[in-house]
């Protein structure tokens, strides 16, 4: 089972993304905003993946990532947009940033336990 | 000058594209957009308000939606799937701002489709009518409106403030905006788009 990094400033979204990847047996570490992501990510270096939020206080979704990118040159591991943004060229932007895959909230638990399983079993 | 006719269709825009956000934000639940008597609702009004705000060089947004305990925790229970009993105060009222982010990134992601650039701000909450924030006499150029998002048992009241500055940008892709609102409405959403 995979350890997932998920960084929402809704903590009625973290309670919800927690519930479905508990209940599919995979480890949660929660943050509450841009900043609080990249600490966690840095200190966990390779995490099995990341489902973050876009629109937050202090950095958003993808400033954190390109700042986690300086951070952790060459470390590798998978990305999920969850937000409400819609745009396709937010979209490619974020793709550029490491995102694989992009979630319009509100997110369905069982399409994303899937897709989470799909990757993390690589 | 902007001519009243464009920013009376972005008002009729506004309302369309937040219904079918709200629509398939609260999964699939049917909403219809109704006129707001404020006199009847000022209970409503006088609650609580989430605000967001998006700003260019052609123009100004600023969205409210007007809430309280009740219809926000009625709301969030539909959409998080879980019992009325289970939403706490906190949770109904981050799902308002939720609902502010939605309704403005849906905004600028479809203008942006468009080439026409907005900000936007995160969304924030204030407690009371927004006068207390907002005065009542502003630029004669903004326009106003209030109105409502009905459902069989719940509704939720918004105010839209537009002021543009240019008319041509928003006149050139009026017809094309009607059609994104379709596009995206038929969209199912919680789908996982691998990039």
């Amino acid at each position: 089972m995979a350890t997932v990094i998920i960084i929402d400033d809704s903590a009625a979204v973290r309670d919800q993304l927690r519930d479905a990847l508990q209940n599919g047996g995979h480890t949660v570490i929660e943050a509450e905003n841009g900043n609080d992501g990249l600490t966690k990510i840095v200190a966990a270096k390779t995490p099995d993946l990341v489902i973050t939020d876009y629109n937050m206080p202090g950095l958003d979704g993808i400033a954190m990532l390109m700042k986690v990118k300086e951070q952790l040159s060459g470390s590798k591991f998978p990305i999920f947009m969850l937000t409400t943004e819609t745009s396709e060229k937010l979209q490619a932007v974020g793709k550029e940033a490491g995102v694989i895959a992009w979630i319009n909230k509100p997110f369905d638990p069982a399409k994303l336990l899937a897709a989470v399983n799909k990757v993390t079993s690589k | 000058m902007v001519n009243d006719g464009t920013t009376s269709f972005f008002q009729e825009y506004i309302k369309k594209a937040t219904c079918m956000r709200l629509s398939q934000y609260c999964r699939k639940t049917p909403f219809t957009i109704k006129d707001c008597d404020e006199t009847s609702n000022s209970n409503a009004l006088s609650e609580e308000m989430s605000i967001i705000m998006l700003w260019s060089s052609v123009g100004s947004i600023i969205l409210k939606i007007h809430f309280n305990m009740k219809m926000a925790t009625k709301l969030a229970s539909i959409t998080l799937g879980r019992d009325e009993s289970e939403i706490s105060s906190k949770v109904a009222r981050e799902f308002c701002t939720e609902i502010s982010n939605m309704q403005a990134s849906y905004m600028r992601g479809v203008l942006e489709k468009h080439d026409i650039y907005f900000g936007m701000s995160l969304p924030f909450l204030v407690a009371g009518e927004d006068e207390v924030i907002f005065r009542k006499v502003r630029d004669p150029r903004a326009s106003t409106s209030v109105w409502k998002l009905c459902s069989d048992d719940n509704e939720l009241i918004c105010t839209s403030e537009v002021m543009l500055f240019e008319s041509n940008p928003f006149e050139k892709i009026r017809s094309m905006l009607e059609i994104d609102i379709v596009d995206v409405g038929n969209k199912a959403t919680g789908d996982v788009v691998f990039l």
